[in-house]
């Protein structure tokens, strides 16, 4: 979810992604970066994301991933149902 | 599951499962160049080389492991759909047991018809024969300069020129198609059988259950004491596998015929078309009527009836054989022009469908495999 969350921003390639997540998440998600490779096919697997080789902004050859209109639907549906957990988790610990 | 959707993914998971070693070398490329990407950002930020190199590694982790992960990813895939769809269609067969009948009953039909033809066509078509070396025995026939068809008879006197070819330990001649009632040992029953020259078996070479072939210096004087070889088949069936029926006389075609020999099983002759169960030699002539009745199909060179069987002599291959033939084609083309305007003799390995025929049995069975492919693929569609 989070890998198709980075790619609303647009193409990236695996290390851009890599930067992103741990921007955004402010150092707090560490994982080994090569640990993305495996979840980047799974999602290509499921038809979630495509991925286009091209060349990056410092001139290196690199595979570019982008969301299918599948991977946007699995995203806003994931992320639905993260706010429903999420607020059924808050409000138990409220109660509690 | 929507029809589109099944073979759109069958469509990316086949094309996942082809691709995959070339897809781990693209992966391997990937991770390179993610590692070269970040190895540059930590020379920028002020570390050198080896530093960085061993840093981007270290946040990266194990290239082997995740390559390794990755490809357990491809996998892992394949086969977690595979049982998915294994249970998905187990589900389906038991709410709709009707569908699920009509599945079974086409897919049994469309496997139980290719397992028939390739039976039919195994036989038929592709089964090399029962004898000695079958590569090396040849069938020989009249071919049509013209046309180029073969597979056609000759005349016996153009056989008896034929029959010297140096190319060959022996030729033998055949005429598969005599009908014979036997009347011993039950009900009188017609069998078909072949007419041969008495050498048949030592060219043919197939082997025996019981007894011999002819005796070549004998069997082929016209008015010999008549003699029959009988194939495993008509032996077991006929006369219950008498282990002593060989020097028994057995009445076919209302006279005795001496039994010389029995074939092993499997022999039928060496026309796929045309099975034989015995085998009488040429001294029985006179009692094929179909070749006496009103002609002399021993001399006349304008009846065309027996067709060549040969074992090619050691050390030469079917190419020269076929090339001496057609010399003796042409000889015997120019000799008796009447008779033999426009033909040759063609040489081709034996135990394959007449060459006359060929056309029109590989048509049928392209046929036969066409409409069983066919209730095949309907079985897989209406299963989708």
């Amino acid at each position: 979810m989070l890998v198709l969350k980075t790619l609303t921003h647009g193409h990236l390639h695996g290390y851009a992604i890599a930067q992103l997540l741990q921007q955004i998440s402010g150092d707090v998600l560490q994982v080994e970066e090569g640990s993305l490779y495996p979840a980047l096919q799974r999602l290509e697997l499921n038809g979630w994301i495509e991925g286009e080789w091209g060349v990056s902004s410092n001139n290196r050859r690199a595979r570019f991933y982008k969301l299918t209109p599948g991977g946007r639907k699995k995203l806003s549906s994931d992320t639905e149902r993260y706010k429903e957990m999420a607020g059924a988790i808050a409000r138990v610990i409220g109660i509690a | 599951m929507g029809l589109a959707m099944g073979i759109a993914k069958w469509k990316r998971r086949v094309r996942f499962w082809r691709e995959h070693v070339r897809r781990a070398g693209l992966l391997s490329e990937e991770m390179e160049s993610h590692l070269a990407m970040k190895v540059a950002d930590l020379m920028e930020a002020g570390m050198t080389e080896r530093d960085a190199r061993s840093e981007a590694r270290r946040q990266f982790g194990n290239v082997t492991r995740q390559m390794e992960e990755s490809r357990a990813v491809w996998i892992a895939r394949w086969m977690t759909d595979l049982v998915q769809d294994v249970c998905f269609a187990a589900r389906t067969f038991r709410k709709q047991p009707g569908f699920t009948a009509a599945a079974v009953l086409s897919s049994a039909l469309g496997i139980g018809g290719c397992a028939t033809i390739f039976g039919i066509a195994n036989v038929a078509l592709l089964r090399p024969l029962p004898v000695e070396a079958p590569s090396r025995l040849m069938s020989i026939s009249r071919s049509y300069v013209k046309t180029g068809e073969a597979g056609d008879t000759m005349s016996y006197p153009n056989f008896l020129d034929l029959r010297p070819a140096r190319s060959f330990q022996a030729i033998a001649g055949y005429f598969p198609l005599v009908a014979a009632t036997i009347s011993s040992n039950g009900e009188p029953q017609r069998y078909w059988g072949s007419l041969v020259t008495a050498n048949y078996f030592d060219a043919v070479r197939p082997r025996f259950a019981l007894g011999r072939g002819f005796d070549a210096a004998r069997d082929d004087t016209r008015g010999e004491a008549p003699a029959v070889v009988v194939s495993h088949n008509l032996w077991q069936g006929r006369f219950g596998g008498d282990a002593h029926i060989v020097g028994k006389t057995i009445e076919m075609n209302k006279r005795r015929v001496k039994v010389v020999g029995v074939t092993a099983a499997g022999f039928r002759g060496t026309e796929v078309a045309m099975v034989s169960d015995f085998w009488w030699p040429m001294s029985m002539v006179d009692q094929v009527s179909i070749l006496t009745g009103q002609k002399n199909s021993i001399a006349d060179r304008d009846d065309d009836w027996i067709w060549g069987v040969g074992r090619l002599r050691d050390g030469v291959g079917m190419k020269e054989a076929a090339a001496e033939a057609e010399v003796i084609g042409k000889r015997l083309a120019a000799q008796y022009p009447a008779p033999n305007r426009d033909t040759s003799l063609h040489v081709e390995t034996a135990g394959q469908v007449n060459a006359g025929l060929r056309r029109g049995v590989e048509a049928f069975f392209l046929l036969l495999m066409a409409v069983t492919i066919l209730v095949l693929l309907t079985a897989c569609a209406g299963s989708l």
